[in-house]
């Protein structure tokens, strides 16, 4: 078990244990004091190996039912630097929840629930957080955090803080736009000892003959131009499509999907065939996935379903 | 015709000044056929459009002095200013004559940096009539809507729409097939009281100066071939400012959902004002065999609820929406065994009971008593052994039934706190 891995648990132990800690924030700077409104730290992870610098994610207390969700670099009792996330909260108070497949803070087979998010608020005021470690190269670790929020509509927002001295760097985000969209963020092995992001980002569009759409990027540490870097996936990590088979239009590929929704735990998708090489059909029921240990599971999953749903994989290749 | 408010050069102008006179920069040709623009318009001004607008003027001699036109023999025109476009400038006039003729339409809003081109006021009105014809929205509701395409397209030429039929009223099927926590009856959608309106066949120009046509939602190009959206969350960010400052705003009165980023959904009250879960109770509640409550679930913040199995006693908690409107209500045998203990009920006389093993197997055992009324068949003494498989799936079909009949009453439906 790597100690990114120990620090993530610990982690998450220490929040599960103990619930949530309250410290006294000061705000933005080590040489502010003052501000000594009770914030909620959610979870706390090392930030340098080297030091003892870390990252918080925490609930600042509310004004008028906002309540800012940020994340915080520590040291000690000192809060050197903090960034406001996307989405406020309504809340402070929060309760454990399971990352599943369909959550948005792993691969889209993840049904696992190993991760736990912290859920805030019901119905429309939902918001939920996600924060995990990345060990973006040999000496240097990233925070990635994940909102999700919303009721008839489900958004995601994830972003990627870095350390730079004894500030925070916000190095990329990921976002969604409007419409039925999804997406989510994976840690995945990347160059050597060191870790990247895949960031999953889908359309299910409702009209009658359009096929969904959903990509992958890889977001890595780029030695280069030193800092985060969003791009196409390309052979660094060996990615899957997973398909429930081909089907020669739009309507009767979503026909398959309606009847899968409740026995297939990740979200599937109607993709255009041609877009992959070696697809079947015009258009396919499937995702795709860095993680082909999960598919065995999924494809028993679908075998449940009434009618019994028949999968396979192939090599996750765009056509030309 | 294009037309702009303010001066345009200097490093001045609004910004939608700037977008306009660039993109005509960008898609009026030099005599070599490249456009004066080297680079995408983008609102914001740089270097490149200076020399563009000086470029243009001096190909079209509006830079010449003024008595050297008169020798020519027409009337002096007013003195250009180098690098600068006013509105009622000659530059202007000659940027307007030279336009594509595509373009000649094109227009944009204010504070924004896209130019697009209006829809037909025909389109308009078919599409506010179309939402105001739709008998399976609330009435109140669609003639407010309609009303909202109606005023933007007086403000803005732009055609807003609902993009599919998932964007109306969606049953309660229609609900388990989309990607939210709002399960079966827990969204507005079902009643009526939401729709989606947004910008499907938007004609826009990019920054090259090619024409796009967007969907509902303008993330036109969002697939793994085109690389992301032609049009950036920022461009898109304008166009839904300021459908949001009108749907939302006094004239029209329809309110957000809470999340931001869901910016094609406009609904009928504000989220903050009921608890949807409450809601679809007090519904289920009109027409039930059972009686409903709502239940807290913490995973992935779906509601949970309970029912009284229709033994008209304690409630206890079977599933979330999903799960009982998919028939899998999640039905504990003890449970069941405590509330058909505790009922007085007669069994046999129940839908939802009357097939039940145990209550069959009591019907046949009775004997009839001539001139007496059968005893009722209760579950006083029935124990979990009892309880078949085949027992449970009558009762989660019973449940479904009730979540049926609501979807078929969601016009009684009414927003509880």
């Amino acid at each position: 078990m790597s100690p990114l891995t120990v620090g993530l648990i610990i982690g998450i132990l220490v929040q599960a244990c103990n619930g949530r800690q309250s410290v006294t924030q000061n705000t933005g700077n080590a040489a502010q004091t003052g501000n000594a409104a009770t914030s909620s730290v959610l979870v706390s992870f090392p930030a340098d190996p080297s030091s003892a610098l870390q990252y918080q994610l925490a609930i600042d207390p509310c004004v008028q039912e906002k309540c800012p969700v940020v994340v915080r670099l520590t040291n000690g009792n000192r809060v050197l630097d903090s960034a406001k996330l996307e989405w406020n909260s309504t809340t402070q108070e929060s309760s454990p929840e399971d990352v599943d497949a369909q959550w948005g803070g792993a691969d889209p087979l993840d049904s696992s629930a190993r991760l736990k998010a912290f859920a805030t608020g019901e119905e429309a005021s939902y918001l939920s957080m996600l924060a995990r470690l990345v060990k973006v190269t040999a000496d240097r670790v990233g925070l990635l955090v994940t909102q999700r929020a919303g009721w008839d509509e489900v958004k995601h927002h994830h972003d990627l803080f870095l350390i730079d001295g004894e500030k925070l760097r916000h190095d990329w985000s990921g976002t969604e736009g409007a419409g039925p969209t999804w997406s989510a963020t994976a840690v995945v092995p990347g160059v050597g000892k060191a870790e990247q992001v895949l960031f999953f980002s889908g359309f299910r569009y409702p009209t009658e003959d359009e096929p969904d759409h959903l990509s992958v990027w890889k977001v890595a540490w780029d030695p280069a131009q030193q800092k985060i870097v969003e791009s196409a996936v390309g052979d660094s990590v060996s990615l899957r499509l997973l398909s429930f088979g081909g089907y020669p239009n739009v309507a009767k590929a979503r026909a398959a999907r309606d009847n899968a929704n409740s026995c297939v735990p990740p979200v599937l998708w109607v993709l255009n065939s041609s877009f992959y090489k070696g697809a079947p059909g015009k258009v396919l029921l499937g995702t795709i996935t860095a993680r082909p240990e999960l598919v065995a599971a999924v494809l028993a999953a679908a075998q449940k379903c009434s009618p019994p749903l028949r999968g396979s994989t192939l090599a996750y290749e765009e056509a030309q | 015709m294009p037309d702009i408010k303010d001066s345009v050069g200097n490093a001045k102008g609004q910004v939608q000044d700037i977008a306009m006179v660039q993109m005509m920069l960008k898609v009026i040709k030099d005599a070599k056929g490249d456009p004066y623009l080297k680079v995408n318009y983008s609102g914001e001004w740089n270097d490149q459009t200076k020399d563009a607008i000086i470029r243009f003027q001096k190909d079209h001699k509006l830079l010449d002095p003024p008595a050297a036109a008169a020798k020519a023999g027409a009337p002096p025109p007013p003195a250009e200013k180098e690098g600068i476009v006013d509105p009622k400038s000659a530059t202007f006039k000659e940027l307007n004559g030279a336009l594509p003729v595509d373009y000649k339409d094109a227009i944009i809003l204010p504070g924004a940096k896209t130019v697009y081109f209006p829809g037909s006021s025909a389109d308009a009105k078919a599409s506010s009539a179309k939402l105001k014809g739709e008998l399976q929205l609330d009435m109140k509701f669609r003639v407010k809507a309609a009303d909202f395409i109606d005023q933007f397209y007086n403000q803005t030429k732009i055609v807003l729409s609902t993009p599919a039929k998932t964007g109306m009223r969606r049953d309660f099927q229609g609900q388990m097939n989309v990607i939210s926590n709002a399960g079966p009856g827990e969204s507005n959608h079902q009643f009526g009281q939401a729709a989606d309106i947004g910008f499907g066949g938007l004609k826009w120009v990019d920054g090259d100066g090619t024409f796009k046509t967007d969907t509902s939602w303008l993330d036109l190009g969002a697939d793994t071939a085109a690389k992301k959206a032609y049009m950036t969350p920022a461009k898109a960010a304008e166009f839904f400012k300021a459908h949001h400052d009108l749907a939302f705003g006094a004239k029209v009165g329809l309110s957000p959902t809470g999340l931001a980023g869901d910016d094609t959904h406009v609904q009928a009250y504000s989220d903050n004002s009921l608890s949807y879960s409450k809601s679809l109770t007090t519904l289920l509640n009109i027409d039930g065999e059972m009686k409903w409550e709502g239940a807290k679930h913490v995973k992935n913040q779906q509601n949970k609820y309970k029912s009284d199995f229709g033994l008209a006693g304690k409630t206890y908690e079977i599933g979330t929406a999903k799960q009982i409107f998919g028939g899998n209500a999640t039905i504990s045998k003890p449970d069941l065994v405590e509330a058909l203990k505790a009922s007085a009920k007669d069994l046999s006389k129940m839908v939802a009971f009357k097939d039940f093993t145990f209550v069959k197997n009591a019907v046949k055992a009775l004997k009839p008593v001539p001139g007496k009324l059968p005893p009722p068949i209760t579950g006083a003494s029935v124990a979990e052994k009892d309880i078949t498989g085949a027992d449970l799936q009558l009762l989660q079909k019973a449940a479904k039934q009730d979540w049926s009949k609501a979807d078929q009453n969601w016009k009684q439906w009414v927003p509880v706190k």
